[in-house]
């Protein structure tokens, strides 16, 4: 559940335009940092706005929305890495639109993840990168 | 056997290592209080401590508290040396399951027969949890494989050193004395393995590494051999496979971690997982 979206992990994901997407980056241990960013197409942060607000979003709801997002996965992502002794530093959301969509670029296996999910309804696609550097690789 | 003498008069010390070096044969180390006591016993193996309780800073009674709440340490054995006689003392030391008791002053032969009668065996040294899965094979840091089939041996070095040097061994005897040569991190151990059998074998690594870590990684093909492993004092099993993705996956957990993602994952394996979970 995102933000009142029933959401899925999605095993065999196809292509993406990604509308928009907010990025946080978490500093673990002073070791590596992960760049965690929420991708989301038009369709998902205007069904997500539709369920919060109740109304067609603004440009500026959209933004707000989907830096909400990040912010809440980088919540759970923090508090899994302190409940494993695992101290964390956190970035403020940077979030950027598309002016015209951008297709979602796959994530190298050696350098991080990406999950795809989508709504159960609506079958709406978003998605979570996780880049990984190391730290004292600059 | 190595043992440790826990006693504050060098004068008994003297005496008790003597008995044990030249009787019986054994390595002793000495130690002057409890204190340094429990220090040398969580840096280095003892089969044996021998310890008198009326010591300054931390009594011999403390000192055996201590080891049975101690996890690695608890099952050590332990014989008091002293000269207190009290039945109620006696029942105490009892009660913390002492392995024996000998009486100062102390007399050479009852000693020596005394100790040799206690039939102790070298205790297998797992070390703590958390060095033994530190330790990988990398570019830098070789591993040992044991194993009587030539083709698996062959397998095994050709995927295996995609990650890392790997020095084979036709026996168990042959890897005992490679590793005493040379010392690795891990040793994996197959089948065939000759005259010696997985557990002398194993007890010979760990004697040989001393206050070393091994990690010594058993090759199995089920289930039963799995348990059978932990039961001779492997530390890990690998699954028995020629088919080089299933070896790989499995050989993974060995490999020293490279790469951001690695890294991560040696942190935190869980991390993905919970990423998975933050938005589902």
């Amino acid at each position: 559940m995102m933000l009142g979206a029933e959401t899925e992990l999605l095993q065999e994901p196809g292509t993406m335009s990604v509308a928009l997407q907010s990025t946080i980056t978490i500093e673990l241990d002073e070791r590596v940092a992960v760049a965690a960013t929420v991708h989301v197409t038009e369709a998902f942060v205007d069904e997500v706005n539709g369920i919060l607000l109740g109304h067609d979003s603004t440009d500026a709801e959209r933004l707000a929305t989907t830096a909400e997002m990040v912010s809440r996965v980088v919540r759970r992502l923090r508090a899994h890495a302190s409940e494993n002794g695992c101290q964390s530093v956190c970035t403020l959301p940077a979030t950027i639109t598309h002016g015209t969509f951008q297709l979602l670029e796959a994530v190298g296996e050696d350098c991080g993840f990406l999950l795809w999910f989508r709504r159960r309804e609506s079958k709406a696609l978003c998605a979570l990168s996780l880049v990984v550097t190391l730290l004292d690789e600059g | 056997m190595n043992v440790l003498i826990c006693d504050d008069d060098a004068s008994t010390r003297f005496v008790l290592r003597r008995i044990l070096a030249q009787n019986l044969g054994w390595n002793v180390v000495e130690s002057g209080d409890g204190v340094d006591a429990l220090a040398q016993l969580s840096r280095r193996r003892f089969d044996l401590l021998l310890l008198d309780l009326e010591m300054p800073a931390l009594s011999g009674f403390e000192v055996l508290e201590v080891l049975r709440e101690s996890e690695s340490l608890r099952e050590i054995p332990v014989v008091i040396v002293s000269q207190e006689r009290r039945p109620e003392v006696i029942m105490r030391l009892r009660e913390q399951h002492v392995a024996g008791y000998l009486l100062k002053p102390i007399h050479a032969e009852q000693v020596a027969d005394r100790l040799a009668n206690l039939r102790l065996k070298p205790r297998v040294h797992t070390g703590p949890r958390g060095d033994i899965s530190n330790l990988h094979l990398s570019r830098g840091a070789p591993s040992i494989l044991v194993d009587g089939n030539l083709d698996y041996r062959q397998f095994f070095l050709a995927e295996a050193e995609r990650f890392g040097p790997v020095r084979v061994a036709e026996s168990a005897a042959s890897a005992v004395a490679q590793f005493r040569k040379s010392p690795v991190d891990v040793v994996f151990i197959g089948t065939q393995l000759g005259v010696m059998n997985v557990e002398t074998m194993v007890r010979k690594l760990r004697e040989a590494a001393g206050d070393r870590p091994v990690r010594v990684v058993c090759i199995v093909n089920d289930a039963k051999a799995k348990e059978e492993a932990a039961r001779l004092g492997c530390d890990d099993t690998m699954a028995r496979t020629m088919v080089p993705s299933v070896f790989t996956s499995e050989f993974r957990r060995f490999v020293k971690p490279s790469g951001p993602v690695a890294v991560l994952q040696q942190m935190l394996p869980e991390f993905k997982n919970a990423a998975m979970r933050s938005i589902d």
